[in-house]
């Protein structure tokens, strides 16, 4: 056990999934703050989308694997 | 109200930033039972539910006139809107509020690019990577003939469709395809002739 009191590569995958998911919903948020215009419809599709799924996928695994 | 609601999609993704930068900053607390569930929430609900409703507002967004006008190789349809010509039917439908005006492209065009099923949708996509990185052809065509569906969705058994003598004689003809509502109603966007043509003054009509 780490001093966080979780396992040091649990932390280390949540920190990365955050880290996917932040940059993921930051690009997704100010794509929908702006008016929908297909270069905020790609960024939104092409960027904001698979960064947040990444990172749902890297939580998930880090959750399914941790004993 | 209003308001709210159109921003409600980049809320919801910056409420799920800031949980998620709370257990990026301090791990710890995804060990208690409580820090647990917020880490399910902001690190999958959250974003779940942002990427979602994000989706769903910028398909949304994409109806909109402005969208499809946005690309510089739309403009002539888009004057093709305004030319004085009653004859001209995108401009009869669109002067006369015979289609929303804010959504008139996507009215006449619902199959069209991102307003149609996936493969319409990756069609629009290439629209876009075409535009931006790829070389746009000089003359823009539909990908298949112009389907009456979208003519009747609005005048399909209306009196001033149903009650047309010349309708009535090609009724199944037009339903099953094998004659095109275009045959007859043939000035569609004449974007050829639309820089020398008149335009309507929307302000003077007023």
């Amino acid at each position: 056990m780490t001093p966080t009191g979780i396992e040091g590569s649990l932390a280390r995958r949540l920190r990365l999934a955050g880290i996917f998911l932040l940059v993921g919903l930051l690009v997704q948020a100010a794509t929908l703050a702006a008016p929908t215009t297909p270069p905020t419809f790609l960024l939104f599709a092409l960027l904001g989308v698979p960064l947040v799924l990444v990172g749902i996928v890297i939580y998930l695994i880090s959750i399914v694997t941790h004993r | 109200m209003a308001t709210l609601v159109h921003y409600a999609p980049a809320l919801i993704a910056l409420l799920a930033v800031v949980l998620i930068a709370v257990i990026l900053l301090r791990p710890a607390i995804a060990a208690a039972l409580g820090g647990k569930m917020l880490a399910f929430v902001a690190l999958f609900l959250l974003p779940l539910l942002a990427t979602a409703i994000g989706s769903a507002s910028h398909v949304e967004g994409s109806k909109s006139t402005r969208f499809c006008l946005s690309c510089h190789v739309m403009e002539p349809y888009g004057k093709s809107l305004k030319v004085d010509d009653d004859s001209a039917l995108p401009a009869a439908h669109y002067q006369n509020k015979r289609i929303s005006r804010d959504e008139a492209c996507f009215t006449c065009h619902t199959t069209y690019t991102l307003f149609g099923d996936v493969k319409a949708k990756i069609g629009g996509l290439r629209h876009v990577y075409v535009y931006y990185l790829g070389t746009i052809p000089k003359k823009i065509e539909l990908y298949q003939p112009y389907q009456n569906r979208e003519c009747l969705h609005c005048h399909g058994g209306a009196r001033s469709y149903e009650g047309n003598e010349t309708h009535a004689e090609v009724r199944q003809d037009i339903l099953s395809g094998k004659t095109s509502c275009l045959e007859c109603h043939d000035t569609i966007h004449d974007v050829e002739h639309v820089a020398n043509a008149k335009m309507w003054n929307e302000e003077e009509s007023k």
